[in-house]
């Protein structure tokens, strides 16, 4: 009896302990600690308007930081997202003026961002070129494809039942991009944790060889994996287009270093094999929540880029010393 | 009935035929020894067997069947399966996700359950003998641990045959046992066995038939009880010995060592060795893949983190910690494979010539490209280089030159002794004899050379001592001039000890019945 009595006892303290040394538990003290301390900046940190806003604010680069975690997860990263964001968000928006419902058209950008998403994983995967490079190269080729089709022009006059998708609120409160954020993140975790293709995505990056050898189709999981993260970044562009109600080829500009920066902060090994959606939603809001002080410092706009870059610095150092550690 | 059937298996790689038509059958419920020398072929054969490899021609039966097997999964559907020499896995991942990764191999959005999977992993590992949680992170296993989750991991899928690569190279002395009474609990599965190593003594007292490759050929193929450790040794060598000329030992009796090396132990690979060299004495150390040789001389070159023990130069205690260290006291090292480790491709003769004494070539700290170029017509007179420059890229050069160029920037350090890993590897015939008239230069000089080679009959006739070396300990020394392949293959296999044993066991009950 006794025995019996002091087994869950003992595997509850495991939890806690594993609970406590996983990689989240880092990120989300990061959080708190910064939370707490901007709370004495002044009292207009802390209340539900500028939490909101924060949210709102890390939505869009917090889809696309999902699908980048998933590119990186397999050993890669996508430094197209940013631009992806762009053309999508320039793609609805020219398919709406020209007269497609906003839905369908919704629909295509994200495709689209998908295909440009196959393309990198063809690349990479086929070809053999690095991620890095593959993912450079089209950074610039899809920003481009952006400048050629507006000719720099804003696409302008977004009907209002798209423009409530990035603008309007549910029950007066909560802004609806957070819902799609939130929306995104359960799907993507419950596809990492309870699917065939989650459980080889981290195969993969932990392994490719292991994997390969025991007749994982690796290079179709890693192709799926850029797939997602086009499609994401796509999603998270028409999202901010819907907020800005204008799309513009220009936007979202260097957006890629701020979502990298993010997910490694969320615990992502830059290596590949490790990763998950609560770390990348903590690193997310870490951003987020360093930006929203830097503006209530008044510290300025013209520092986030500064911080953003140091941002990325600590991260990576971080996931040097969690490496070595381990 | 066979299992597995190999007929006329025939695998080439550019500028290797590496299987030249290799056929043998391997017999149902039985563990069947394959071995060879390094480059026999083994490995190349196991990757064909395992679908990483495509054959170039020949057939693969499977129950008198003809089978194609293109890939991992292909293997595994017939019902192969494979554990890698050094098995990769994925130490992101747990116990039972790594046993599952070649069920799961298809990639879906089936949703996924562990638990019941945890469940029979944990059955399963207690079968072989590990208790060990199965959502413990893999990389919290040891070693042993981690090769009977590559085990269950071919278990799980209902494999018939299991193939192993080395499988106890990277397990500890403490650990063979473990592994020995694992491959029977395989046999009372009726899973057979291809049991893929050189290490004869583990051969001898686990196999029941036994295939031994030469070559790129099968040169044997029948009952372990047909043959004895010694015949396997020189099945495994050849009598296609080739000719080099040997080496007229320049004996300086009296002299001091120029190297004096007292229970020099690095990490795992090498224990306790002492040995010393003469100048004027070219040493040859043999032994096979994982032996410890090439541990040793990098122990020597301070490219090792864990070496313990003794080393004199000259007689004179030195430390080497780092290659500086060791260039300092007088020691050089060509390292085995020169692409990666003993020349930058993409720069010049002259500039890999230098490398090693920048300081001499710079006045006031700016290199002087004159200095640089001086060397390297040096390098070209002194060593025959055939190259059109002193600027040529190495990476152009033929592998005969790129070695020299790699002796090349040792000796301009004017070291007292060469450490040189396999120097004639991947050259041709006319390179090579040239390599070893260039060594007994340098021992003629007074110097002193330590090598290895992976062709024993070079090795014999370029060296004039030779030590042996089986799982880092040194099994014996000889005369070069008075020893034959089939000695020194015995004592690199450890079939010398397995004799040993035999005739301590003999001696023992002898002197019981005597008693």
């Amino acid at each position: 009896m006794m025995g019996e009595k002091r087994k869950p006892l003992a595997s509850g303290k495991k939890t806690l302990l594993r609970l406590f040394r996983g990689r989240e538990t880092g990120v989300l003290m990061a959080l708190i600690v910064l939370v707490i301390g901007l709370s004495f900046l002044g009292q207009n940190f802390l209340t539900s308007h500028n939490i909101f806003s924060i949210l709102r604010a890390v939505s869009f680069e917090g889809i696309a930081a999902l699908g980048m975690m998933l590119a990186m997860i397999t050993g890669g990263l996508d430094l197209s997202i940013a631009s992806n964001m762009a053309l999508s968000g320039i793609l609805v928006s020219l398919l709406m003026v020209s007269g497609v419902p906003v839905l369908p058209a919704i629909l295509m950008a994200v495709l689209a961002g998908g295909g440009i998403g196959l393309i990198n994983g063809l690349v990479i995967t086929r070809i053999g070129l690095g991620p890095i490079i593959t993912t450079l190269a089209m950074m610039s080729v899809v920003r481009g494809v952006g400048y050629m089709i507006t000719r720099g022009l804003p696409v302008v006059n977004l009907p209002a039942s798209f423009t409530w998708l990035g603008q309007g609120m549910i029950g007066g409160v909560v802004p609806v991009p957070i819902f799609f954020f939130l929306i995104v993140a359960v799907v993507i975790h419950l596809i990492q944790r309870y699917t065939v293709f989650g459980y080889q995505l981290y195969a993969t990056g932990g392994n490719e060889v292991a994997s390969r050898y025991s007749g994982v189709q690796t290079k179709s999981v890693t192709m799926i994996a850029y797939v997602l993260a086009g499609a994401l970044g796509a999603l998270g562009g028409v999202l901010l287009i819907a907020r800005l109600g204008v799309a513009q080829p220009s936007i979202a500009t260097g957006y890629e270093l701020a979502i990298i920066a993010a997910v490694i902060i969320g615990g992502t090994s830059l290596n590949g094999g490790i990763g998950t959606v609560l770390g990348t939603v903590l690193g997310v809001l870490i951003i987020g929540v360093i930006r929203n002080g830097l503006v209530l410092a008044n510290i300025g706009g013209y520092y986030i880029q500064f911080a953003n870059g140091l941002l990325i610095l600590a991260a990576v150092v971080i996931n040097r010393l969690r490496g070595i550690r381990s | 009935m066979n299992v597995l059937g190999i007929q006329g298996v025939v695998k080439t790689f550019p500028g290797v035929q590496a299987l030249k038509g290799v056929s043998f059958d391997v017999e149902e419920g039985t563990v069947h020894a394959l071995v060879g020398e390094n480059g026999a072929g083994k490995s190349t054969l196991i990757k064909v067997c395992a679908g990483i490899e495509r054959k170039d021609d020949g057939e693969i039966l499977w129950k008198e069947n003809r089978v194609d097997i293109r890939s991992p999964l292909d293997a595994r559907n017939v019902g192969i399966g494979v554990v890698h020499q050094h098995f990769p896995q994925c130490s992101n991942l747990t116990v039972a996700q790594n046993i599952y990764l070649s069920e799961l191999s298809k990639t879906t959005l089936r949703p996924l359950m562990w638990r019941s999977r945890n469940q029979r992993a944990k059955d399963l590992l207690r079968q072989f003998g590990v208790e060990r949680r199965p959502d413990e992170m893999l990389g919290k296993l040891a070693i042993g641990e981690r090769q009977v989750v590559e085990i269950c991991k071919a278990v799980a899928m209902d494999v018939e045959l299991i193939i192993m690569d080395e499988p106890t190279s990277a397990l500890a002395l403490q650990e063979l046992e473990q592994f020995f009474s694992l491959i029977e609990k395989l046999q009372e599965r009726g899973i057979t066995v291809i049991y893929v190593s050189h290490k004869l003594d583990e051969v001898f007292r686990i196999a029941n038939r036994i295939t031994i490759l030469r070559d790129g050929s099968e040169v044997f193929t029948g009952s372990i009880k047909d043959v004895t450790p010694a015949r396997v040794a020189t099945l495994m060598a050849g009598h296609d010995v080739r000719e080099f000329e040997r080496a007229t030992p320049v004996k300086r009796a009296g002299t001091e060592p120029v190297l004096t090396v007292e229970g020099l132990s690095v990490g795992e690979r090498a224990h306790d060795v002492t040995l010393s060299v003469k100048p004027g004495e070219i040493l040859g150390l043999a032994g096979l893949q994982g032996s410890g040789t090439s541990a040793l001389m990098k122990g020597l070159f301070g490219l090792e983190r864990d070496v313990r023990g003794t080393v004199r130069v000259e007689g004179k205690q030195v430390e080497i910690r780092t290659p500086k260290d060791a260039i300092r006291a007088g020691l050089a090292y060509v390292p085995a494979d020169r692409h990666v480790e003993g020349l930058n491709l993409i720069q010049s003769l002259a500039e890999n010539t230098g490398i090693t004494v920048l300081r001499r070539l710079a006045r006031r700290g700016v290199l002087k490209r004159a200095l640089i170029r001086g060397l390297g017509d040096r390098a070209i007179r002194m060593l025959s280089i055939q190259s059109h420059s002193p600027w040529q890229i190495v990476n152009f050069l033929s592998g005969g030159n790129q070695q020299k160029v790699v002796l090349a920037k040792w000796l301009v350090t004017n070291p007292r002794l060469l450490l040189l890993d396999d120097p004639t590897r991947g050259v041709d015939v006319g390179a090579k004899s040239e390599i070893h008239g260039i060594l007994r230069e340098l021992v003629e000089e007074g110097k002193a050379c330590v090598m290895t080679s992976c062709e024993l009959p070079e090795l014999i006739a370029v060296t004039n001592r030779i030590i042996t070396m089986y799982k880092g300990q040194i099994t014996g020394e000889f005369e070069s001039d008075k020893v034959t392949q089939e000695d020194i293959m015995r004592a690199i296999t450890g079939a010398t000890m397995i004799e040993e044993d035999r005739e301590d066991a003999v001696e023992s009950r002898e002197a019981r019945h005597d008693g």
